[in-house]
């Protein structure tokens, strides 16, 4: 009677053993590939915020104010800044506050923490005054930034076999010229990327 | 109804396995599909290396062309009335970058001499699985 209805203990033991086997297997994978989505969200959400800071930045410097301003009572060409911070006009504001949409835009990096601050820029105006006040009202940008570099381009040319023959400067004050081009380094975690913008000869 | 010869449930060959033939087709769908899931991973791994390829070069190609057009003039001396090809590194990129005269004008165009362009066009390798990014311009 036993042999025709059911199973032997040992078929039921390898049976168990295999199907152990495989879910342990399954489990194992799943989790791999719980823990792959999770840092793919992570590296995306990252890789978002590295290009929209980059992205916000390149569009303000793309459309750069580059006429003279009034600065400390003298008529320069406003751009100002050092390694982890810049400041400049830009006709590319993230709000227009002025009819003519330009603004004083203001980026600076403090521990890890990078921030903004805009202002209207009416042209009649002495830029000196209120520098420094109107940063306080800022805006924290990005956390966790690692790196946010600004460098200026002073002189350029191109040789042939040899490449690019370069000089940069980690800091400006306003001026009676302006750089050639800016670079912007941002570095969050493993995500690194930069903005180089031309403002011409 | 009763059945009187229990052995068929267990034992007889007839019923209780595949044949051979059942075996090998069901083996051979599975192969089939297993080789269409892969190929779709991988398909979809290397489109995903290749968008990382391109996020990684883009920056760099825009600032490379950027400061080419910087030197507009050293280019243009170097491809004189002709077409020069140099190679340009930065940081750890490498890329071609191809200078030619060319006139935007049709063949029998009067001021065709007169009226010229420069045509500057990069290539740059992302990455092993990426193909080279093509950035062009002209300079007057």
């Amino acid at each position: 009677m036993m042999k025709g209805k059911g199973f032997t203990l040992l078929e039921l033991l390898v049976a168990m053993a295999i199907s152990g086997i495989i879910f342990l297997i399954l489990s194992l994978s799943l989790r791999a590939g719980l823990g792959a989505v999770e840092r793919g969200k992570k590296d995306t959400l990252l890789e978002q915020e590295v290009w929209g800071v980059r992205g916000l930045i390149q569009r303000q410097l793309l459309n750069a104010y580059l006429d003279s301003v009034v600065y400390d009572g003298k008529k320069v060409g406003f751009f100002q800044g050092k390694e982890d911070q810049i400041t400049f006009i830009t006709l590319a504001p993230v709000e227009s506050l002025t009819p003519g949409g330009t603004s004083v835009v203001a980026y600076w990096l403090e521990g890890k923490d990078l921030y903004f601050a805009q202002w209207p820029y009416l042209r009649k105006e002495d830029l000196k005054e209120g520098l420094e006040k109107e940063k306080e009202e800022r805006i924290l940008l990005a956390k966790g930034i690692d790196k946010f570099s600004v460098k200026f381009l002073t002189k350029i040319s191109y040789h042939s076999g040899e490449g690019f023959d370069e000089e940069w400067k980690d800091k400006w004050e306003p001026q009676g010229h302006f750089p050639l081009g800016i670079q912007v380094d941002v570095k969050k975690g493993r995500y690194e990327t930069s903005v180089f913008v031309s403002l011409g000869r | 109804m009763e059945i009187k010869d229990k052995s068929c449930y267990r034992g007889d060959l007839h019923q209780s396995g595949f044949t051979l033939m059942e075996v090998l087709m069901a083996l051979l769908i599975m192969s089939l599909c297993l080789t269409l899931i892969l190929e779709g991973l991988a398909g979809a791994h290397r489109l995903a290396r290749r968008s990382q390829g391109y996020a990684r070069v883009v920056p760099v190609a825009e600032a490379v062309m950027g400061e080419l057009i910087l030197c507009d003039k050293d280019l243009k001396d170097i491809a004189g009335d002709d077409k020069a090809v140099e190679k340009v590194s930065k940081g750890s990129f490498l890329c071609s970058v191809e200078i030619e005269k060319f006139s935007p004008l049709p063949n029998d165009a009067p001021d065709r001499e007169g009226f010229s362009l420069y045509r500057v066009k990069l290539r740059m390798k992302g990455g092993q699985s990426t193909p080279p990014l093509v950035v062009e311009t002209a300079l007057p």
